[in-house]
Formats: C-alpha cells, sequence, structure tokens
C-alpha cells in the first residue's frame, strides 16, 4: 500500500526528459508518454535524485504554499497515477 | 544546443545542425527549452496548485499518417501535449516541438549530447522543421524559385516535375538569381505575400545555398504551376484564376498532413488570404533542353 514512507523507485525502462518547466515521462516498455506539469515535474526531479517521498513532501511543502493535507493527498493520488501506469515502483 | 533564425523565425533545437550553421545566431538567455530547471515562482503556485499537481496526462494522438522522410516511407505521428506536440517518426527519436513553435527538443535520443544520427537530423530538417515554422504561420512551399529584379516568381511541382531544373537553369543567366530550389517559406505581411528564403535547401550544397545575399523576406509576385507536356510541344503561359491558384497552394504547402484541426484551418487562412494577392499562371514545359531559352523569355513577360 502506497504511503509516504514508501520508498520509491524508478524503473530502468523509464525514461524523462524535462522540456522548461514540464517532463515528458516514457514508458518504454508501452511505448507510452506521459507529461508532467511544473509541479509534477518538480516532484519527479526529487523522485529520481533519489530522494525518499517523504523526504520530498517536506521540500515541497517548504518550495510551496499548500496546505499540509492537500499536500500529502495530491502527492499520493499523483505517485497512485505514476505507479498504475508503472512509471515508479515501491521499492 | 543552439539557436537559429530560419525563415525570420528564431528556433532553439537541443543539439547543433550542420546545415543549419549559416542561421545560427548567438545563445539567447531567454526561452523555453534553455531553463533546465525552472525556477519555480510560490505565488504563481499559489494560484496553480490545485488546478496543476495532481495531473499526469497522456499526449493525445492528433494525427497519424505515412510519409517519405530520411529516405524511407515512415509512419509519422503527432501528438497534442500540454504546451506543444509530440513528432514521432518510425525508426527515429521523438520530438516536442513547443506550441509556439520555437522549441525543438529530443526526448528519447540515445546519442551523446551533441550528436545526431543521420534519421534524426533528416526528421529535424524536414517535418520537424516544417511543423515548427507552421506553428508560427510560416507555411513551406514545395516550389522552387527565382528572382528577376524585384519579381519573385516561385514553381509548383510535385517532385521530379523540373521545378529545380528550371529554376536552376534561369539563375544561371543574370539578372535571375535563384532564391529556393526545393522549398519555399511562405507568409503573410503588411506587404502582401512574403517568401522567407533563409532556409536550408537540402539538395543543394552548403556553399551554394541561394539565402546568401538575400533579404531575409522578399514579396512574392508570381507564383507559376508547372504542368509537363510532350517534348515536341511548345511552352505555354497561361493565367489561372485565383481559385485555382487558391487549389495550388493548398496542395503544394508541405507538412498538412501532421496538421490538427487548429493547424489546418490557419493554414486555408493563409492560403484564401495569400491567393488574391499573388498572380497565379500555368506554365506548360516540355521537358527538352533546348526550351529553356523560350521559357525565360515567356517568364519575362511577368516579371
Amino acid at each position: 500500500m502506497l504511503t509516504l514512507d514508501s520508498t520509491l523507485l524508478i524503473p530502468p525502462y523509464v525514461t524523462f526528459t524535462v522540456v522548461g518547466q514540464d517532463a515528458f515521462l516514457l514508458n518504454t516498455r508501452t511505448n507510452r508518454y506521459f507529461a508532467l506539469q511544473e509541479v509534477g515535474t518538480r516532484l519527479w526531479t526529487l523522485l529520481k535524485d533519489g530522494t525518499p517521498l517523504k523526504e520530498a513532501c517536506q521540500s515541497l511543502r517548504a518550495e510551496y504554499e499548500v496546505q499540509p493535507a492537500q499536500l500529502e493527498q495530491d502527492i499520493l493520488e499523483l505517485v497512485g497515477q505514476l505507479l498504475d501506469n508503472k512509471l515508479v515502483e515501491i521499492a | 544546443m543552439a539557436w537559429y533564425r530560419v525563415a525570420g523565425q528564431e528556433l532553439y533545437f537541443d543539439c547543433p545542425i550542420g546545415e543549419l550553421t549559416p542561421f545560427q545566431i548567438a545563445v539567447r538567455k531567454n526561452g523555453t527549452a534553455n531553463r533546465a530547471v525552472p525556477f519555480i515562482s510560490p505565488s504563481f503556485l499559489r494560484k496553480e496548485w490545485q488546478a496543476v499537481f495532481s495531473v499526469l496526462v497522456p499526449p493525445v494522438l492528433i494525427c497519424q499518417t505515412v510519409g517519405w522522410v530520411a529516405d524511407a516511407k515512415r509512419s509519422v505521428e503527432t501528438w497534442s501535449a500540454f504546451r506543444g506536440f509530440l513528432l514521432r517518426v518510425a525508426g527515429g527519436s521523438d520530438f516536442f516541438i513547443s506550441r509556439d513553435g520555437q522549441t525543438v527538443q529530443s526526448l528519447n535520443r540515445t546519442e551523446p549530447p551533441g550528436m545526431l544520427n543521420e534519421t534524426d537530423r533528416q526528421i529535424l530538417l524536414g517535418p520537424a522543421l516544417v511543423f515548427a515554422l507552421a506553428l508560427r504561420a510560416v507555411w513551406c512551399l514545395h516550389a522552387s524559385a527565382v528572382m528577376r529584379g524585384r519579381s519573385i516568381i516561385a514553381f509548383l511541382a510535385e517532385s521530379g516535375q523540373g521545378k529545380s531544373t528550371l529554376a536552376a537553369y534561369l539563375s544561371q543567366n543574370a539578372p535571375w538569381r535563384l532564391v529556393a530550389d526545393d522549398i519555399l517559406p511562405v507568409g503573410l505581411a503588411a506587404g502582401g505575400v512574403q517568401v522567407m528564403p533563409h532556409f536550408p535547401q537540402l539538395k543543394l550544397a552548403v556553399d551554394v545555398q541561394p539565402a546568401t545575399g538575400l533579404a531575409e523576406r522578399l514579396p512574392l509576385t508570381n507564383v507559376c504551376l508547372l504542368e509537363r507536356i510532350g517534348v515536341k510541344q511548345d511552352p505555354e503561359l497561361q493565367t489561372i484564376t485565383t481559385a485555382q491558384g487558391l487549389q495550388a497552394l493548398l496542395s503544394h504547402i508541405a507538412g498538412t498532413r501532421m496538421f490538427d484541426s487548429t493547424l489546418l484551418a490557419r493554414h486555408l487562412k493563409f492560403c484564401a488570404q495569400a491567393a488574391p494577392q499573388v498572380s497565379f499562371h500555368r506554365l506548360s514545359y516540355p521537358h527538352r533542353r533546348d526550351a529553356l531559352p523560350g521559357i525565360a523569355e515567356i517568364l519575362r513577360t511577368i516579371c
């Protein structure tokens, strides 16, 4: 089950490119692209640098003005979508 | 990473392209693609947070076709994404083209930074460049063109119909001068229809590119639709109607099969606005060398 304490890995078959403020993620197994807008791109950048999800959440809280509960809900929702599309894995 | 000024437009590519070297400009400090890690304004995000954060969006396929790219018939797909389009040509890398047409960036190239394989080079110089320019309202006519004084004549024809041969012949005889060999970017300006000859003509060597010494924008005065006739027939120039000219423009602008409905609508609007501002002719043209001087004489009557 996904929680903020989960450790996430980006599988080797997922490639990504940052274009301006967005990120394009490519699942090379399905040959499908996904796009992240700027805040999602910021989260992705933290995850790809190996930042644990909980720490990534704290970083975003420091960078953006958002209620903690809202932030956590949004992060878990987005990571859920990343998991559903096999763009990240739980270690 | 390099900025170029092609067909009067500033474009950014994420790797240098030899054929565009004559059009390279100084690196700009501001732009979409050269901000690898964006500075994020908290005040901006305060407004946008809920709307954009929990979004993982698959791009949407808007067009799928088959085209002749990089010396082969390939599947070509265009996809719409947040701030631009993805161009996917079978056998090549995928390219992002920003919605403003200024940035072209590879998404999954495997070569080291700055390196480009031959297929990707031809995709960039072909469909990617044509698509990016279309987003900036510059349309690539499949045409050769010559200039005589202040008059420019574009020759529209499919490949193999003699448009390059005719333009090359004319340009060998002063005061004719070559403007384009195969692709002629055109657009609208306050003064009418303009050609933008600062564009790489890929079938010509770098040292004989026609753009050298030409202004960035020139008025387009005449368009000739080439019609191949029997070698024993004589060349003939006939004026055709604006409606026929419009049809010729519509069918000779490159890359339209990649366009979404918005771009197709802009393309139609351009052709409809441009056609009444240009004189259209049909040049019946026998493919024999000794007919070329006579054709030059005929063309003098319209410029």
